[in-house]
């Protein structure tokens, strides 16, 4: 049992879409810094003097590890609590969903380690090192977006299955077979 | 086939806010607070005008990216988003009013090569009314991933 099952029905559908939107925001935060930073930023400028550069640079490092944090924070909270609700149905209701999950976290956790790793240093980091990281991300909503959809395809499939089973005829479905269920015990609320 | 092209339209979508969301933050938080160390102003302008070059181009791809994947997922999501009508339509109006509203102050900030004068401020209510398109935009998709539990009284399944 976790701690979302003794939550009232109105205050579960409450936490999580907010729980959703912070994961969503903490994505758009770290992939979309790390692409200005490594890619328009330098473009900008590069007709200036080296030691403006560094200057500028470095203050510009600062905040946008300030940023890293905060969306690493947001990301591990949010995500540990989404898994926390899909587990027992990526355990029991949708098993071929469960390998795209686990790509997907341990991806994402290797991703925000090389991000604080770059962003906690007090060197500047190579370059290329940053470019990894941001296909990283890129592949890590790749693998979160092939997760949901493998989830809503079998739980849809399983809806329509039974559906097709609520339609038989009565000598049919009184025979004591029985009907498919779309949410088992395992499944979230 | 089938799943291939729904999920590239998912990601696509995800990706477009990532860059046009993270942008808005870049432009409006972080560069800000790098250019304050430039002391010549000529050079703080021109640093800034190139840079907003650049998140021009990731707006205008982005936007497009957004109508063509938007279209085709809320016409492949149709049938399911009507298990869980009136919340589903709710959360979708939204989230198409809110995003038309953000596109056009993007479009209007972004236009010409000077910023107009109030960019600074449109510029942190477009980022305030993106995070609204989110929020709308995920509040939509739990919906329709807990049709029975958001709305009982519907029970048609999705074709």
């Amino acid at each position: 049992m976790f701690f979302f099952d003794l939550l009232p029905e109105w205050m579960f559908h409450t936490v999580f879409p907010i729980v959703r939107w912070l994961h969503i925001v903490g994505g758009t935060l770290i992939v979309g810094g790390t692409l200005f930073y490594e890619f328009v930023i330098p473009i900008a400028l590069e007709d200036m003097k080296q030691e403006h550069q560094l200057a500028v640079f470095g203050r510009v490092r600062w905040v946008f590890a300030k940023v890293v944090w905060i969306s690493v924070a947001i990301l591990m909270f949010s995500g540990i609590l989404s898994s926390l609700q899909y587990y027992r149905a990526y355990e029991i209701q949708y098993p071929l969903s469960k390998p795209w999950w686990v790509a997907h976290v341990i991806l994402a956790l290797l991703a925000m380690a090389i991000a604080l790793r770059l962003t906690l240093s007090r060197r500047v980091p190579p370059i290329s090192w940053m470019r990894v990281n941001l296909v990283l991300l890129f592949v890590v909503l790749f693998l979160a977006s092939t997760a949901r959809h493998v989830r809503i395809s079998l739980r849809e499939k399983q809806e329509r299955q039974q559906l097709r089973w609520m339609r038989l005829p009565p000598a049919v479905s009184n025979s004591g077979l029985t009907m498919p269920t779309t949410r088992p015990a395992g499944e979230d609320k | 086939m089938d799943a291939i092209v729904p999920i590239l339209a998912r990601w696509l979508h995800v990706v477009a806010a990532c860059l046009v969301l993270g942008g808005l933050v870049v432009m409006r938080l972080i560069l800000p607070a790098g250019l304050s160390h430039i002391s010549d102003a000529e050079t703080r302008q021109a640093v800034f005008l190139r840079c907003r070059k650049s998140f021009k181009m990731i707006v205008h791809l982005g936007i497009l990216i957004f109508l063509l994947t938007g279209t085709y997922n809320a016409i492949l999501n149709w049938p399911a988003y009507r298990q869980s009508v009136p919340l589903s339509h709710a959360f979708l109006g939204v989230h198409l009013l809110l995003a038309c509203v953000a596109f056009a102050l993007a479009l209007w900030v972004l236009s010409g090569k000077q910023p107009p004068k109030a960019h600074a401020g449109a510029t942190l209510i477009n980022l305030l009314i993106l995070l609204l398109v989110v929020a709308a935009g995920s509040s939509l998709k739990y919906a329709r991933e807990h049709p029975h539990q958001v709305n009982p009284t519907t029970a048609q399944p999705a074709n």
